[in-house]
């Protein structure tokens, strides 16, 4: 019997295996989609407990299964978002949950670390100037590589929708990536200068 | 095509979502216009760079190791329901049979048939046995209190683990005549009690590296009156039994005898308590519950009573200092008739803290560096630049500073969460599942009782002189004709006890003494339940068709046997 044979029959070990080996790239779906450490962990929850319940359905062999969890997480992340309709960046959620953002655990000079601090902050800063829905047709687009028809029927969004939405969202993703530069740019000048 | 027409369509043109008579055109327009060559570059390198972007972003965070906790808690959950258990079991048997066509043989398959085929045997027996009415048929439910089960386990052990003999080795204090003490010994090995492996201690065997047993240190050991004194711990590993080290740790006192030490709790757990209490009044332990809270010193945080008075369920959380924490639930207990669900989490958020800490540091010197640059500072652009800077570091102090008050106020103040249900009036009822009958005919009742607080004492009386104290259904077979009135008195674990009364409920109808008709019935009942045993068992080796093989193979020898005969 292979892992999934296993899994159908209710085998829990089985599962955790499952679990173990397919847990983190769920949750990077999650994340990409969601930009929110909390709500992604409960979506990979989510995730894990509709493929327990639901693998008995699963006629696909080991090799097809890493698109199939992809297109569940992704299913639970836009479904998620259309039942909340919360456009709430999510750096603001975090806040509120008083969480940090995970270091890098290596010693570095608090220069350096500081620093890359500073790059991470400005790509988060950079990510959450779209709102969720510009932010999800990127991605989609972008980082999962979906054709503008999926996204569309994923979305339940006309396609010519879909099309609107990219060409915003890179456009304001240029505008703010400019301003950030800038930005760097005094700080180097500034250093220069003292 | 002029450049405002090309701009709109770039992004078209990029992912090749356009017609091709378009894509000439544009095609044309960039050859000769470098304006739009290098906004068409631009837009791409966006899409390019917002990719890393994301991926850079992924790596920021991790999934936490509890998950799979959670999750597993939950299927738990869902198994325990009826329904799941039986469609896995579906899956099972599914699976199963689906291997008995594929036509390996194999040592599984065997097993599974004949484990039917045994399962079928005892089957048709027990039907064969079974009586055709079922007499005195009492049932028993305890299904509610089963389904607390596991959450009672849980509590079990947490208060098991909770009041193990640690540490086993009481550390004595002697104080001399001038007020010296001495502590002996100085430092105390903390042996696991019988709660076993709920003690954090070293790695169960994953590594196999022994890690140092937990400690507690006294220092100073001895000295002159009034000295401050610090217990510290040390050891206690590993940090994924973080949970369990902070119950360990701060119910772990020294031991009484020290009176005036406690543990230095230097670690913060932000602790936190669930209780569903069955009480006789909502509204009075409403009451009780804000003085029990005011008298430990803390605070309602909200209570929330549905439907006011006509609500007989209520939900109110308070905090309370955590050293409260115990007698308080205590008390909250003591209010309760019955405590129908209690949890307690204790969260260890010492490392967290301790990040922020060191966080904080980090800011903090950056800041002052920044203050000794602005007082090198000559012109009055610097100056404002690096109190630019300052302000930015200033900002994120003062957030860190906020966490860390978060904390803080958490880790010194317990929530506790109670889930308050009240008691209703016991109300009884029953049913009878036929009220005309015949002389000796059997009737069947069934209790409806609401209310009070379980398990219930029956007494039920017929009406013609029998009582009986069955539970729940009872069968009672009438042999006298009239009218009957029946009785069924409830009386609840609390004391309280309700009659029904239903006046001539039962009508037995036929007359008295022997009678042709009932010899005949009799026989024919007889013949009926003979006839019934026979199809049951021709409809239960209908269902398992292997066992037609033998009988087929045993009609065919007897046929041919006949025919040769013949």
């Amino acid at each position: 019997m292979n892992l999934i044979e296993e899994v159908v029959t209710g085998n829990r070990l089985a599962f955790e295996q499952l679990f173990n080996r397919y847990k983190e790239r769920v949750f990077n779906v999650a994340f990409s989609m969601s930009r929110d450490p909390v709500e992604a962990e409960d979506i990979v929850q989510e995730v894990f407990i509709k493929v327990y319940k639901s693998i008995g359905k699963y006629r696909g062999g080991e090799r097809e299964l890493d698109s199939w969890l992809r297109r569940i997480t992704l299913n639970e992340c836009v479904s998620r978002f259309r039942k909340n309709g919360v456009d709430k960046t999510s750096f603001e959620k975090m806040s509120e949950a008083g969480y940090s953002f995970p270091q890098n655990e290596s010693f570095t000079s608090p220069e350096t670390h500081l620093m890359m601090r500073e790059k991470q902050r400005e790509t988060r800063e950079l990510l959450n100037a779209l709102d969720q829905k510009h932010y999800m047709v990127m991605v989609l687009r972008f980082y999962h590589e979906l054709s503008y028809g999926e996204i569309a029927e994923m979305l339940r969004i006309p396609v010519g929708t879909v099309r609107s939405r990219l060409s915003i969202a890179i456009k304001t993703l240029r505008t703010m990536r400019a301003r950030i530069d800038e930005d760097e740019g005094r700080d180097l000048n500034e250093g220069v200068a003292s | 095509m002029n450049c405002n027409e090309i701009e709109p369509l770039m992004i078209r043109y990029l992912e090749q979502d356009i017609n091709s008579a378009e894509r000439e055109k544009i095609k044309a327009h960039l050859e000769s216009c470098p304006k739009c060559r290098d906004e068409l570059e631009a837009l791409a390198s966006e899409m390019k760079a917002f990719r890393e972007d994301v991926d850079q972003m992924c790596d920021t965070a991790k999934l936490s190791p509890d998950v799979w906790s959670k999750i597993d808690e939950r299927l738990s959950a869902e198994d325990r329901s009826f329904g799941n258990a039986f469609k896995r079991t579906g899956r099972q048997i599914k699976t199963m049979v689906a291997g008995w066509f594929t036509g390996r043989p194999t040592w599984q398959v065997i097993a599974s048939q004949a484990t039917i085929a045994i399962l079928l045997i005892t089957v048709i027996a027990i039907a064969i046995n079974l009586p055709s009415s079922s007499g005195e048929d009492t049932t028993n439910t305890k299904n509610a209190s089963n389904a607390n089960n596991a959450d009672n386990t849980q509590l079990a052990k947490y208060s098991e683990f909770k009041n193990a003999p640690n540490p086993t080795v009481a550390p004595v204090i002697e104080v001399d005549e001038q007020g010296n003490f001495t502590v002996t010994p100085r430092e105390l090995t903390i042996v696991p009690g019988p709660a076993g492996p709920e003690v954090p201690m070293g790695p169960q065997g994953d590594e196999g590296i022994a890690e140092p047993r937990p400690t507690i240190t006294v220092n100073p050991a001895s000295g002159p009156p009034g000295s401050m004194v610090t217990i510290g711990g040390s050891g206690f590993v590993p940090s994924d039994h973080d949970d369990d080290f902070a119950q360990y740790y701060t119910h772990g006192s020294i031991d009484a005898s020290i009176t005036n030490l406690s543990l230095v709790d230097d670690r913060m757990i932000v602790q936190t308590g669930n209780m569903n209490l069955k009480v006789r009044s909502v509204a009075e332990a409403i009451r009780s519950i804000q003085q029990i809270t005011a008298s430990m010193g803390g605070y309602v945080v909200s209570s929330n009573w549905e439907g006011g008075e006509k609500s007989n369920s209520a939900n109110i959380s308070v905090r309370i200092p955590t050293e409260n924490y115990e007698n308080t639930a205590g008390s909250l207990r003591g209010l309760a008739m019955e405590v129908l669900f209690e949890s307690a989490k204790a969260d260890d958020v010492t490392e967290e803290y301790t990040d922020f800490e060191s966080q904080l540091r980090n800011l903090e010197t950056t800041e002052n560096r920044y203050l000794a640059l602005l007082e090198k500072a000559e012109t009055v652009e610097d100056m404002l630049t690096v109190e630019a800077r300052i302000s930015k570091t200033r900002g994120q102090i003062e957030k860190i500073k906020g966490q860390m008050q978060y904390l803080e106020r958490t880790s010194a103040t317990s929530l506790i969460s109670i889930y308050l249900v009240g008691e209703t009036e016991l109300e009884v009822d029953f049913a009878a599942n036929k009220i005309e009958i015949e002389k000796g005919q059997t009737v069947r009742f069934a209790d409806n009782a609401t209310g009070g607080s379980g398990p219930y004492g029956y007494q039920w009386d017929f009406g013609d002189g029998t009582v009986s104290t069955a539970q729940k259904s009872v069968s009672h077979q009438y042999k006298k004709t009239g009218e009957f009135t029946v009785l069924l008195t409830i009386t609840d674990s609390e004391g309280d006890s309700k009659t029904e009364v239903k006046n001539d409920y039962i009508t037995v109808i036929g007359d008295d003494g022997w009678s042709v008709s009932d010899i005949a019935h009799s026989a024919w009942d007889g013949l009926a339940s003979i006839f019934k045993v026979v199809v049951r068992i021709i409809v239960w080796m209908g269902i398992f068709s292997l066992i037609w093989i033998p009988v087929l193979v045993i009609i065919i020898l007897i046929i041919r046997r006949l025919f040769r005969e013949a």
